[in-house]
């Protein structure tokens, strides 16, 4: 199947695109799979809203990669 | 060690040596804990039995990375309860180097002084010279006269003034007066106190030393090789500083859009931390995109930004000023935000809440979404300290209830920072439950990988939160640091030990800090605070905000367990 990936890491642009995924697969592994550290280098949205890490992706899915940083 | 302890009306000061077990109490936990026990909760903030206390981190001074912050603290005139704020900079270092963990202020006086603190004590001058002036061109005078390597923390003439907004500001390592103590009226505080300027001349004295060497540098070189390889503190801060937020809270719904109204801005590209960094690196010059506001810090998240010929006008733009005075006027221009963030500086002023105080006075008519000019003059009149001015400078609750304003962004009297509640519902508990009133920086809850939207899991996030913070704002190191530090509490507890010579571990640095709350709120109860200050603004439990889809609806009983109450519950 596959999902969509909308990169806001700007280092990371290439990430942005269609991916070809086994099903069954959950966004954690996803994300490592990118070679982009789960909970530590992004933010993760499935469909506009934060999951966690077993959330299991779906045909179609769209994955946005955000900054995960703080304001001062 | 030593806590110096200064009566403005009388002009004298003392020193007490601060015991071996207190010197574990440091920035926040201890301008809380003196606040606690020497204020009467129900004084008047700008009255004579009001303190101001500067307390510096307990790693302030220590030379570890990003640690240099010093707190400010006293009853807030803004929020009628206590406050805390702090800022980076160099101040905090030169007062630790002359063996000071903390001033306390008493007393009130109608006239200001510059208080002179060298390795010989203290001298009061009067300080007229100083009044009227920008920040800049007040501390070009301080350096003029006292050289240009002291350091110091000064008011605006917001503070001569006594407005709610008004910050106190010490300077970056080039000297520039921009690390504000923000939030609160801690600038007024120190004006009713007749402080226009505290300035620290180190010349002469040894630098502090750790007392366990060994064990200091130990636990300082994981710290350091954290910082280094963490992405967060190794990447995103130093290349884009916070405004790279700007990007995640506007795909998250979050991003405070004219007056809070909605949390996307259709010119959220232009305000985004990419463009700021292109827009330095484009101009250079005496820009930066990258910059470090405390010697040695790692981190670097701080910029300057250049004008067109490549002359520095400010620094730093962080996300929050982008937020509050630039989407949230529908401001979307890069120039115009700075030029605006740079007006806050130079009159010493929040720039959170005056962003939101302008927002509220566009929702009352009196100027457009987007007219930047018509900010831009509004802040002149609050330079000027004309009645329009006056009426800006005292916040935003306050132009809310001079203008007949329904849609105020405030808890506790304070505005909220660049996170629409509604979409980081976490921040919307930290906000309604704090101490501090709405402030992002007393539990920061978006950078968890959560579903901000869902009402769950949000009481226990903003509580846990809540401590983190509070651990940070009292050792002094900046809170940017807390994902390189991740869960090794032990190693701060190594850090802090071999620094200051007490035994400590990992669960009594979160003890201290549980406690730093529990008294906090304590105050507060005593000041008059209930459950009822315990919530956001009317309208976001009501009205949906349109970019998230959602209201804030976290069980309200669940949250009031955190709260003013949660003081009695031991």
């Amino acid at each position: 199947m596959q999902v969509d990936v909308i990169s806001l890491i700007p280092w990371r642009q290439d990430l942005t695109g269609k991916h070809r995924i086994e099903e069954g697969l959950n966004i954690k592994n996803f994300v490592e799979s990118l070679n982009v550290g789960w909970n530590q280098e992004t933010l993760v949205t499935v469909n506009d809203r934060i999951v966690d890490e077993h959330h299991l992706l779906r045909e179609g899915d769209r994955i946005h990669l955000l900054l995960p940083v703080i304001g001062g | 060690m030593k806590i110096l302890r200064i009566n403005m009306s009388q002009l004298t000061y003392q020193e007490e040596e601060v015991a071996k077990e207190q010197l574990l109490l440091g920035g926040r936990s201890l301008t809380s804990r003196i606040i606690h026990d020497e204020v009467p909760a129900t004084c008047h903030p700008l009255g004579p039995h009001n303190k101001l206390v500067l307390a510096n981190g307990v790693l302030t001074g220590s030379m570890a990375s990003s640690a240099e912050r010093s707190s400010l603290g006293a009853k807030s005139p803004l929020t009628g309860g206590i406050k805390e704020s702090n800022a980076g900079g160099t101040a905090g270092l030169k007062m630790g180097r002359l063996g000071l963990r903390a001033i306390i202020f008493e007393g009130i006086r109608d006239d200001f002084y510059t208080v002179y603190i060298d390795k010989d004590g203290v001298k009061f001058e009067k300080a007229d010279d100083l009044l009227g002036k920008s920040m800049s061109e007040a501390a070009r005078v301080l350096y003029d006269r006292y050289g240009k390597n002291v350091g110091y923390y000064m008011i605006g003439v917001s503070g001569e003034m006594k407005m709610n907004t008004a910050a106190m500001a010490n300077a970056d390592k080039d000297g520039s007066p921009t690390r504000f103590c923000g939030r609160g009226g801690m600038g007024a505080v120190a004006g009713s106190k007749g402080i226009k300027a505290i300035v620290f001349n180190d010349e002469g004295v040894e630098r502090n030393r750790p007392k366990d060497p060994e064990m200091f540098k130990e636990a300082m070189k994981q710290y350091t090789t954290n910082l280094r390889e963490n992405p967060g503190t190794g990447k995103f801060f130093p290349e884009l500083g916070t405004a790279a937020m700007v990007r995640t809270t506007n795909k998250l719904g979050a991003l405070p859009t004219r007056n809070f109204s909605t949390g996307s801005f259709e010119h959220y590209k232009e305000i985004s931390g990419e463009t700021l960094r292109e827009i330095i690196l484009e101009r250079g010059g005496e820009g930066t995109p990258t910059h470090n506001c405390m010697p040695g810090c790692a981190i670097r998240c701080s910029n300057i930004y250049p004008d067109e010929q490549g002359k520095a006008v400010t620094s730093p733009i962080e996300y929050e000023n982008i937020g509050l005075l630039g989407s949230n006027l529908g401001i979307g221009n890069m120039d115009q935000i700075v030029e605006l963030n740079r007006l806050c500086n130079e009159i010493g002023i929040d720039t959170i809440e005056t962003g939101a105080a302008i927002g509220v006075a566009m929702e009352a008519g009196l100027l457009e979404f987007g007219d930047f000019e018509g900010a831009r003059n509004l802040m002149l009149e609050v330079e000027k300290g004309t009645p329009m001015g006056r009426i800006i400078g005292g916040g935003a609750e306050l132009v809310g209830k001079i203008y007949g304003v329904r849609k105020v962004p405030t808890v506790k009297g304070q505005a909220m920072p660049a996170y629409d509640p509604r979409a980081i519902k976490g921040l919307g508990v930290t906000y309604a439950t704090s101490p501090m009133g709405a402030d992002h920086t007393a539990g920061q809850t978006i950078r968890a990988q959560m579903d901000h939207h869902s009402p769950e899991g949000q009481v226990e996030a903003s509580k846990k939160s809540q401590v983190l913070n509070t651990i940070y704002d009292s050792l002094g190191i900046c809170f940017f640091a807390a994902s390189a530090v991740g869960k090794h509490f032990d190693m701060l507890a190594r850090m802090i030990t071999g620094y200051v010579g007490v035994e400590v571990t990992a669960d009594d640095i979160k003890n201290l800090a549980k406690q730093t709350l529990k008294e906090e709120h304590d105050f507060n109860r005593r000041a008059g605070f209930t459950r009822a200050h315990d919530r956001l603004p009317e309208h976001f439990y009501e009205e949906v905000n349109p970019a998230s889809g959602t209201v804030f609806d976290v069980d309200q009983d669940e949250l009031f367990t955190i709260g003013v109450e949660s003081v009695h519950a031991g």
